[in-house]
């Protein structure tokens, strides 16, 4: 029974809009944190 | 001499090598030499260090280990092993006197490896190795225990048993492990390069304030860098998940632990765990040998406050750390004293309900915040005449 519970679990992590939001989410992430390592001291007031 | 760093596209291209040349291979021998190859891959591209002198460094480590296992001459290559290990750990602690005693030349390269780690490996295995814990690695294990170059940076510090205990050859990695792996790649890098990155920009000052911004802070400083560590640690265990290689986990919410033994249960969890397989429980064995068993909290106290002075003197050899790990042991040794006379005077069951009230589970997080957030201020602080 666990197994199937498991199977499914897995299963509905790979479907629809989950799956697409969870890729969006990572993308996001990876774009905002590419974009300040690059950018990060221009885009900031140095006058701080 | 270059570092390890996380922004460069050179890291993140190695890492992809590195994923896609070693998920195929199901054979363990060659993956472990792949794996190998890609370290020392990463140590000549990367941090462009001269491989030959790094694999003489990383050969005469690996017959040290063996001669360890093997019975013969073990008790003065450990000690002679363990003193050229303290000799590079000072060298690489100490840039500016290592100048001048006119042992500078190998400090970047020290620098680049992040020695500091590389050392409590190295003590780790050793230690296991001389005990008979688990036989001496392999050269491609020797090069993989040593220097894994997603751990690096900043840890974590894997244990040598777990290290040799994991499958030769792991299990496929799952399309939703894959996605996981990639899920807490991404959360390390928007933790450190955008969460922390923002709160410094914004708030931190270096401490040159002072007032009631000071307090505050204390308490965002604390923030900052467990969202700059953790990322750090996030991206290793991400990297690792893919890899296929096991890779430990360092954080566990320490901003709610609600003492200072709580705390180092949940804070840079492999080092609290190196902490206490290589000097507390020997230490502490070794003291209730020689008392037969009595005096366990002094034994406790004894052994708290060694390991954390020596912990904070790993972290920097100077005295903002050496008061950091003061701190931190001080914070062990009372709570480990209230503990034990709250044991005393309430029974296991009456601790058990202490522990349930919520005012004291608050109050106990509140104190622990700060004792930490203090901590880390020695450290940050500009102290004048230091440079921590």
């Amino acid at each position: 029974m666990n197994e199937s519970i498991a199977e499914k679990a897995s299963g509905d992590d790979l479907s629809g809009w989950r799956w697409t939001y969870r890729l969006l989410r990572v993308t996001v992430m990876l774009v905002a944190a590419y974009w300040l390592s690059r950018t990060g001291d221009a885009f900031f007031y140095q006058g701080f | 001499m270059p570092m390890v760093d996380l922004a460069s596209p050179v890291f993140w291209l190695i890492t992809l090598i590195a994923v896609a040349v070693m998920t195929p291979v199901t054979h363990a021998e060659l993956r472990k030499w792949l794996w190998a190859g890609v370290n020392l891959a990463f140590i000549a591209t990367m941090l462009r260090l001269r491989v030959l002198e790094v694999a003489g460094f990383l050969l005469a480590a690996h017959l040290a280990l063996r001669v360890l296992g093997c019975g013969t001459w073990r008790r003065p290559v450990a000690l002679a092993g363990l003193a050229c290990a303290l000799v590079l750990f000072v060298i690489n602690k100490l840039p500016v006197e290592s100048e001048a005693w006119g042992v500078g030349a190998v400090n970047p390269a020290l620098a680049a490896v992040g020695f500091s780690y590389v050392f409590l490996r190295l003590i780790d295995v050793g230690r296991v190795v001389y005990e008979g814990g688990r036989p001496p690695p392999d050269p491609a294990s020797t090069v993989n225990y040593l220097v894994p170059f997603h751990m690096l940076a900043a840890g974590p510090i894997q244990s040598y048993e777990d290290f040799i205990d994991q499958p030769a050859v792991p299990k496929p990695v799952t399309a939703v492990e894959a996605l996981e792996a990639v899920e807490r790649i991404a959360l390390g890098l928007f933790k450190k390069f955008v969460v922390a990155y923002i709160i410094g920009k914004l708030f931190l000052t270096g401490f040159n304030v002072s007032g009631p911004y000071m307090l505050f802070e204390v308490q965002v400083h604390y923030l900052w860098f467990y969202l700059d560590f953790s990322g750090y640690s996030d991206i290793a265990v991400g990297i690792g998940k893919l890899m296929g290689v096991r890779t430990p986990e360092n954080f566990d919410k320490p901003y709610l632990a609600r003492n200072m033994i709580d705390f180092w249960d949940r804070w840079h969890i492999s080092l609290s765990l190196w902490v206490r397989r290589n000097l507390f429980i020997p230490m502490q064995l070794a003291m209730a040998r020689r008392t037969r068993g009595k005096r366990a909290l002094l034994i406790a106290t004894v052994a708290f406050t060694v390991s954390f002075l020596l912990c904070g003197l790993w972290h920097g050899i100077s005295w903002p750390y050496f008061a950091w790990g003061a701190m931190h042991a001080l914070g062990l040794v009372v709570t480990n004293t209230y503990r034990h006379h709250l044991t005393k005077r309430l029974g296991t069951k009456g601790v058990k309900a202490y522990k349930e009230k919520l005012i004291y589970r608050l109050l106990g997080q509140f104190i622990t915040f700060q004792w930490v957030a203090f901590s880390l201020l020695v450290i940050a602080y500009p102290w004048k005449g230091f440079e921590p």
